[in-house]
């Protein structure tokens, strides 16, 4: 898989795609556990609305970054979880790689963290 | 689930995706409210405040469900998305009508093979019968299974039509071969036939019957699997519409 040179304009889609898939790397998830730890993880930084992960986490499982399979515990709902592939693994290498290029280039321009 | 039958209904009216792709996005929805809605609860919200806020937190307005649309769209959707209504239909239907002349085509060959055959009106009835019942099936089949469109207010049509002319072909052909049988039975008494003809009678009756009843078996099958089909598509709908659905068997 080629890495992409990262774009300014694809900087948000991307933040959101290496936090859930790097959330995902730790265990199975679910979407509201995704939601509810990034945010926790991040300080309240980083928040997502459950409407706007949906549509990365299907698209993230769609490209085969992620598999959802689902669970029924006892006493439970069924709930579905996402896990890490193979692929998907190679692919957050990626993008930290692109992430890191890329504010690397901005604070040697604007002077930020050393 | 009754809690959000309001919101779940909304979202799922506006999500247009094929079944049973559809029940799932919709349950994983569903979960995430719950969940949300009680850990608005833990931190001692009240029932209202904490419902408008699971809401907003969930957020899934037209731009989400668009999107979703889109992610999980098949190959044939996204082609026949790409046309105007106009040349969709258009294309539909030469492809439905030109289904209807060959399969017409093959059962006049068919009937114009022996001249025996041909003669009997009940053999043209049925063959008709037949062309009916294979458009109605093609077209449903198109729509359920390639286009996918899961619209519960228009599955159902057509369905009780097939089942009517699979019935009527039946029924035809078992006119048609007890009609012929008598006509073979009365000729051969008035001495007005030899037996080759009486023969010729007979064979015409029997096929008539065994290829009205193959192709009466065949629609029953047909609608049995669409109504099934069917059924369950309204069964996925009917969960997040109603908080007690009347089919939903534990999926």
């Amino acid at each position: 898989m080629k890495s992409t040179q990262l774009e300014i304009a694809a900087l948000a889609k991307v933040c959101n795609e290496a936090l859930i898939l790097s959330l995902v790397k730790g265990g199975p998830h679910h979407g509201y556990q995704i939601a509810l730890e990034i945010e926790e993880k991040s300080g309240g930084m980083f928040q997502f609305n459950h409407g706007t992960l949906y549509p990365i986490l299907h698209k993230l499982e769609k490209k085969g970054f992620i598999r959802g399979t689902w669970h029924h515990a006892e006493g439970e709902r069924k709930r579905k979880y996402y896990a890490l592939t193979l692929r998907g693994k190679k692919y957050l290498k990626e993008l930290n790689v692109d992430l890191t290029t890329f504010f690397d280039t901005l604070f040697s321009i604007t002077g930020g963290k050393k | 689930m009754s809690r959000f039958t309001h919101i779940l209904g909304g979202i799922n009216k506006r999500l247009v995706l094929p079944q049973p792709l559809k029940y799932r996005i919709m349950k994983e929805i569903a979960a995430d409210l719950e969940d949300t809605f009680q850990a608005y609860i833990g931190q001692g919200l009240s029932d209202t405040e904490t419902e408008s806020k699971a809401l907003e937190k969930i957020a899934a307005d037209d731009t989400v469900i668009e999107q979703l649309m889109e992610i999980h769209e098949t190959p044939a959707r996204k082609i026949l998305r790409r046309l105007s209504d106009k040349m969709r239909r258009r294309i539909e239907l030469t492809l439905w009508a030109t289904l209807i002349v060959v399969v017409g085509f093959y059962i006049t060959t068919f009937l114009f093979r022996s001249e025996n055959l041909a003669s009997s009106p009940f053999n043209w009835l049925t063959g008709a019968f037949i062309v009916c019942m294979s458009g109605i099936s093609v077209w449903k089949c198109y729509h359920i299974y390639i286009k996918r469109d899961h619209n519960p207010q228009t599955i159902h049509r057509g369905l009780s039509l097939l089942i009517f002319i699979s019935g009527l072909t039946m029924l035809m052909a078992i006119l048609g071969f007890f009609t012929e049988l008598q006509l073979s039975v009365s000729l051969s008494r008035d001495g007005k036939v030899i037996t080759g003809q009486s023969v010729e009678i007979l064979i015409r009756s029997i096929t008539l019957i065994s290829f009205g009843i193959l192709a009466a078996v065949s629609g029953a099958i047909a609608w049995l699997i669409l109504t099934l089909k069917t059924m369950d598509i309204e069964d996925r709908e009917n969960v997040f519409l109603f908080s007690n659905p009347t089919h939903n068997k534990g999926k």
